[in-house]
């Protein structure tokens, strides 16, 4: 997901709303654009998101968010609401889903801004017009599928995309690989113990109980490896490719996977066998480097 | 008759194992290149596959293919790398430097069983 490619329209915001707004949006990079509602329904299309500010909003809000996407190629751009408290409780009484993709009440939280905003790239990822650029992303989805798949027999799911600031996980046992090469950066996967326990005993073939805590840490290590490895080779051509290193493991959570200052990490959640774990990945051209 | 697996991770290498059990074949281990050179050296008429890694601590997978390819008294020696390293260019490299066959990591257990049995076959021939 190239968040530097991204085109965020703010509709309606006042010059100290949108001040707050950019600041937040900086860190990734967005090309951010003002317009008036009049002027977003009209170019609607042209972007990935659009965050429409509108403290009072009432029961009008329906009618209003079907303006902006009277152009039928306006209708899977993802609309952010952005109002108070009470327009909140009022939009949610009238708004459907296919509506706005989100509320956001103000003053807006950055942690929640940024949560939200990835999300909601990840969703706009592919429909013909978008400038979103999910190419290095994917790989590590298809990646990790891949080698649970084949390696423990067990299916995962992607559940969401988000993005974060630093590389802090919740999770008990991480994987992590520095990248380096024309992109660098990290890439990591961790699981709570009994996923981890999980994956590896059916890697081994051996039953739950029977692994000690050094089978897992190398077991999670070597799906780290093989995740790398499997994604390196889809991005070789790419700006994104990078050169494998040797795996390493962090037991006991919650942890830091390690992070590039400035560079957003995108978290890839899935689940498996019903539990959550994660892939992160920040991995950034050297020639984007500031 | 022997298989050697070289590669860091014990995961991995009971995995190998598992597979070359059920073949009946005698499997041996070792973690890094110097230790499998070793083994070789001492054990060269058993061995008739070796299963290698590429990225491990110390010597790369290559390097050790390198050194057995170059010693005559291991042109017996099949050499299949057994690594994530999955681009193109790493296997034309490989298969270059003399590794009859490649299998990249994830894999499945029965293309593990294959591709080693298929292995073995070279050594006859």
């Amino acid at each position: 997901m190239d968040i530097m490619s991204t085109a965020v329209a703010l509709i309606d915001f006042p010059r100290l709303q949108e001040q707050i707004a950019s600041r937040l949006l900086a860190e990734y990079n967005v090309e951010i654009t003002r317009l008036s509602h009049s002027e977003a329904a009209a170019r609607l299309d042209m972007f990935n998101l659009a965050l429409f500010f509108w403290p009072d909003a009432c029961a009008e809000a329906a009618e209003r968010l079907n303006q902006l996407r009277s152009k039928e190629e306006a209708k899977k751009v993802p609309v952010v609401l952005v109002t108070s408290e009470m327009g909140k409780r009022n939009a949610e009484s009238v708004l459907g889903p296919e509506m706005a993709a989100d509320i956001l009440v103000t003053p807006l939280q950055p942690y929640i801004v940024s949560k939200k905003l990835a999300g909601l790239l990840g969703v706009k990822k592919d429909n013909g017009t978008s400038r979103l650029n999910v190419s290095y992303i994917n790989p590590f989805i298809e990646a990790t599928t891949d080698t649970l798949k084949q390696m423990a027999g067990i299916e995962c799911v992607r559940t969401g995309l988000t993005l974060r600031m630093d590389g802090n996980t919740t999770g008990f046992i991480s994987g992590t690989m520095g990248l380096s090469g024309p992109a660098e950066g990290f890439v990591s996967v961790t699981f709570n113990d009994l996923l981890a326990r999980t994956i590896v005993c059916r890697m081994l073939q051996v039953q739950l109980g029977e692994e000690t805590d050094d089978d897992i840490q190398d077991g999670v290590g070597e799906l780290m490896n093989m995740i790398a490895g499997h994604a390196k080779a889809e991005l070789v051509h790419t700006e994104h490719s990078f050169q494998l290193s040797l795996p390493n493991v962090i037991v006991g959570g919650p942890h830091s996977v390690g992070h590039l200052r400035g560079v957003p990490v995108v978290v890839i959640e899935f689940t498996a066998e019903g539990v959550p774990f994660e892939v992160m990945v920040c991995l950034i051209p050297r020639k984007n480097k500031a | 008759m022997a298989i050697l697996t070289v590669d860091d991770s014990t995961t991995i290498r009971r995995i190998v194992k598992r597979s070359v059990d059920e073949m009946g074949v005698e499997i041996l281990e070792a973690a890094d290149g110097a230790s499998a050179l070793k083994i070789i050296e001492e054990r060269t008429s058993d061995i008739q596959l070796v299963l290698l890694d590429w990225n491990m601590p110390g010597m790369t997978g290559l390097e050790v293919l390198k050194v057995i390819k170059a010693n005559p008294a291991y042109k017996d020696i099949v050499v299949m790398m057994l690594t994530s390293e999955a681009d193109q260019s790493f296997v034309v490299e490989a298969l270059k430097a003399g590794a009859q066959n490649y299998l990249t990591k994830p894999f499945d257990a029965k293309m593990l069983t294959l591709k080693i049995q298929e292995s073995m076959t070279m050594t006859k021939a």
